[in-house]
């Protein structure tokens, strides 16, 4: 199967929850757990809260979320044209934050690469930051027989 | 989101989910609150929360130390399971107990006393 789905909206803290929502909603069709639909959902909560607290410091700009099915894999792309971050590596450390006076965990990309099979962060200091994140969403054994025999 | 105050301690129920959008109005508003009164004991009631990220986190260890300040204790009950995978990844059960019924809550901290808190 393959499907994709673009969506471009403000990034701002009031879309957060729409940003989950229609990502996990787009990625039904693959028949997800609970479990794993929570962690799609977390994963892009993580990767918006980011581009609206950090990229664009709560002022929005453009975000855009592309999302596609291949197969057995979900990719979400979720790009903004914020600040960008100086130092991945550092960013992705657990506990983490450039921002240690506000109440952030800094946790949010170990969420991100806990709940995802695979995480990417590509950025440019002044020009913004795409992070690509895969996951496998394995089908029942029991579905697929059945998928195969009614073809 | 909800609050109630039960013999001197103040209950929070955050709502179905916390994200950054609700944990920034949350924090805002019990904050406030903790200040006002001082309660000694805060709990988060998760009955009805069926999302958190690492926003939530972020916001109950941001009122922990708040409360902490005047040596206050935080503590969760009727927490759900995909929360309670949050909950302990972030490590957050060294510093916020969590109890899976309200009497089961209420007798534990009449057993312990309110100030035999250590």
């Amino acid at each position: 199967m393959r499907d994709e789905m673009k969506l471009t909206m403000n990034a701002i803290a009031e879309n957060e929850y729409f940003a989950r929502v229609a990502v996990a909603a787009f990625s039904a069709k693959m028949d997800p757990t609970m479990e794993e639909l929570a962690d799609i959902k977390t994963a892009v909560s993580e990767a918006v809260t980011n581009a609206v607290v950090h990229g664009y410091d709560h002022k929005g700009g453009i975000l855009e979320i592309d999302a596609r099915i291949e197969d057995e894999w979900l990719e979400i792309e979720i790009e903004d044209e914020g600040i960008g971050i100086d130092d991945v590596k550092q960013a992705m450390e657990p506990l983490y934050t450039s921002r240690p006076e506000e109440n952030h965990a800094g946790m949010g990309f170990t969420f991100m690469e806990a709940f995802m099979d695979e995480l990417e962060v590509v950025s440019t200091p002044g020009q913004g930051t795409k992070v690509k994140m895969r996951k496998k969403i394995e089908m029942p054994a029991a579905v697929r027989r059945k998928k195969r025999s009614i073809r | 989101m909800e609050y109630r105050i039960v013999r001197g301690i103040l209950f929070v129920s955050p709502g179905k989910e916390i994200d950054h959008f609700r944990a920034e109005r949350i924090i805002r508003y019990t904050e406030s609150l903790l200040r006002q009164q001082r309660f000694r004991t805060m709990v988060f009631d998760l009955a009805d929360t069926v999302f958190m990220d690492s926003a939530g986190v972020g916001m109950m260890i941001g009122l922990y130390r708040e409360i902490r300040a005047w040596g206050g204790a935080v503590f969760i009950i009727r927490m759900q399971k995909g929360i309670r995978r949050i909950y302990q990844m972030a490590g957050l059960q060294r510093i916020i107990p969590s109890y899976d019924d309200e009497s089961r809550f209420m007798a534990a901290m009449e057993g312990g006393g309110k100030d035999n808190e250590g």
